[in-house]
């Protein structure tokens, strides 16, 4: 889609708002920093009567580069990280009692760690151990860890079936779910998801040549943090489909405040895979959000999401999905299908949302209008930033002689024709020097 | 268009003329008994900004005066802090970064159109994000003192 010159300033000051809603580069270093001493204990950590090699990986939002600080109550929280732990346990039988050793062996390696036991919640998770690290600068951590073990042949054998592709099934892992105190077993797949939506998101043009060129972007803005371009982590490179992920979760968190269906409002794997399976290449935020506001509002047509025969909304997960030789496979919209439920009505009341706000926005008439409509949608520390870094970048441009102005109305802005914005420092006294 | 010798100060006709060329709906008058151009102007520094309303003076060698019209801008108490002068007209440069040689149409109104870009940020954000200097930094402090 080609943008016209008022659509790709606001795509501009969208991308903005997407970077100040992601984890900042230093902060990032320090959730790595985190999730590598942890992953690294339990990966050397000797469980009983297992032998072999153990993984810890991440999963969920960081590992997808989607991340965005949560919301508590309308305040900003601390970041959520997720990792997967894997013992190399025999995969089969999977009992009760051993779904409950398997918890409890990375629960107890956890408990008997010095720094770790001081970290670790008290209330067992349903499916983790969180771990809580308050930090200097007042922005925290929460890391969740999943204690896992390969999935059976058997069940990779019927994901292959469902048509899931071969190296995505492979990843699938069988975790423990304790409910009162009775522990059962689930099929869940993150690393085979991140994967796939690795895949879904290179359909963008040019992406190697766009990760050498937001490196190169990086490390010139982040010095101290980074030695060289080579140092730059690929997982903080941002695609406009990731970017627009960010600012739907937030958009979402934000409109849902203080809302009736606010306990109802759409899930975040629901929107990482549906933007997933709606995008088509887009190159820029602005774009990659309509499209899929208008994908998913045609999905009758467009299939992403479905209504079976029973009328039950089924939105697969793409690495397990629902098909009748994986009926056991999930079903990321199940809840919505629950008698009283609202969530359908709250999703497709946010996609509608989504489409005005855009609308909304872009028909603004004064940049102090944009920026308060921003705040309301995305909170105001976060539109102060992107405003400031939209300041910075015009002086920066100037600066390398790369601004010009437009004859005729005076806009001002990186474009290929116009008059040059010659370089100059703005000075200030009470009286013409 | 053939260059223009260094030292050369061009004359009010030719600056009316080409301020007329790139802004045509402006309205320009040498006023003065011939010796001051007055530019009445439109400018909208970005695709969201609304209209600013400006006028500048010039008078051959003299620091052109901008001042801003319409609509009326919110003024700090310390008006230097957005760049600007006691009487409220802009700062846009030191004084030895324009001279009578150069073309307003390619110095001082993209300056002021850039100056309207950092005031809407500047309401927007409250703080300056366009760098300059004030009178209590030396110019000779410009290299480490960058903002």
């Amino acid at each position: 889609m080609e943008l016209n010159a008022k659509e790709q300033q606001f795509n501009d000051i969208l991308t903005r708002v997407a970077k100040s809603l992601d984890i900042p580069p230093s902060k990032y270093k320090q959730a790595v920093e985190r999730y590598g001493s942890v992953g690294g204990h339990l990966e050397q950590a000797e469980y009983d009567g297992i032998n072999g090699e153990h993984h810890v990986t991440c999963q969920g939002s960081f590992r997808l580069g989607t991340v965005v600080r949560p919301l508590k109550d309308g305040v900003e929280s601390d970041y959520d990280i997720d990792l997967v732990c894997k013992l190399a346990l025999e995969q089969k039988p999977q009992t009760v009692q051993k779904a409950r050793d398997l918890k409890h062996l990375v629960g107890d390696e956890l408990k008997s760690h010095g720094t770790y036991s001081k970290l670790l919640k008290n209330k067992e998770g349903k499916r983790c151990w969180t771990l809580q690290y308050a930090e200097e600068d007042g922005i925290g951590f929460h890391m969740d860890i999943l204690p896992s073990e390969s999935e059976t042949s058997e069940k990779i054998e019927i994901l292959r079936e469902s048509g899931v592709r071969s190296d995505f099934a492979q990843a699938a892992i069988a975790i423990t779910d304790k409910d009162q105190s009775n522990y059962t077993w689930k099929s869940s797949n993150p690393n085979g998801f991140a994967d796939w939506f690795e895949e879904r998101m290179k359909v963008l043009p040019d992406f190697d040549g766009r990760v050498i060129e937001q490196k190169h972007l990086l490390f010139e803005s982040n010095r101290s943090i980074y030695a060289s371009v080579g140092d730059v982590p690929n997982e903080m490179i941002r695609t406009p489909l990731q970017q627009a992920i960010q600012i739907m979760k937030r958009h979402r968190d934000m409109r849902f405040a203080g809302h009736k269906w606010e306990k109802e409002k759409p899930i975040s794997m629901i929107i990482s895979t549906l933007a997933a399976l709606a995008y088509q290449g887009e190159e820029d935020v602005y774009s990659t959000l309509l499209n899929f506001a208008d994908r998913v509002d045609q999905y009758l047509h467009t299939q992403l999401i479905v209504k079976n025969h029973y009328g039950e909304w089924v939105i697969s997960n793409p690495v397990n999905p629902v098909t009748p030789s994986n009926p056991e496979g999930e079903n990321y919209a199940d809840k919505w299908n629950e008698v009283g439920s609202n969530r359908a009505d709250a999703f497709f009341q946010w996609i509608g949302w989504l489409k005005e706000d855009v609308e909304q926005l872009l028909a603004e008439k004064s940049m102090l209008n944009l920026s308060v409509k921003f705040d309301s949608l995305f909170g105001s520390r976060v539109v102060q930033s992107a405003f400031s870094d939209l300041g910075l970048h015009n002086r920066n441009m100037r600066e390398s002689k790369k601004l010009k102005m437009d004859p005729g109305t005076g806009v001002i802005g990186v474009m290929s024709a116009g008059i040059k914005v010659k370089d100059h420092i703005f000075y200030g006294g009470d009286t013409p020097d | 268009m053939a260059a223009i010798p260094q030292t050369k100060k061009l004359n009010l006709a030719i600056q009316e003329m080409h301020l007329k060329h790139i802004f045509p709906n402006s309205v320009t008058r040498i006023i003065n008994k011939h010796s001051e151009l007055e530019w009445d102007g439109e400018l909208t520094p970005s695709h969201f900004s609304q209209s600013y309303s400006i006028q500048m003076n010039y008078r051959i060698g003299k620091r052109p005066k901008v001042q801003v019209v319409a609509p009326e801008l919110d003024v700090p108490q310390k008006c230097t802090e957005i760049h600007m002068f006691g009487d409220h007209s802009l700062c846009l440069h030191l004084s030895q970064e324009w001279r009578a040689d150069m073309l307003l149409e390619k110095t001082i109104i993209p300056w002021t159109s850039e100056w309207l870009l950092h005031y809407e940020l500047w309401k927007i954000t409250g703080k300056w994000h366009g760098g300059g200097l004030h009178p209590e930094i030396k110019v000779s402090d410009l290299e480490e003192e960058k903002y």
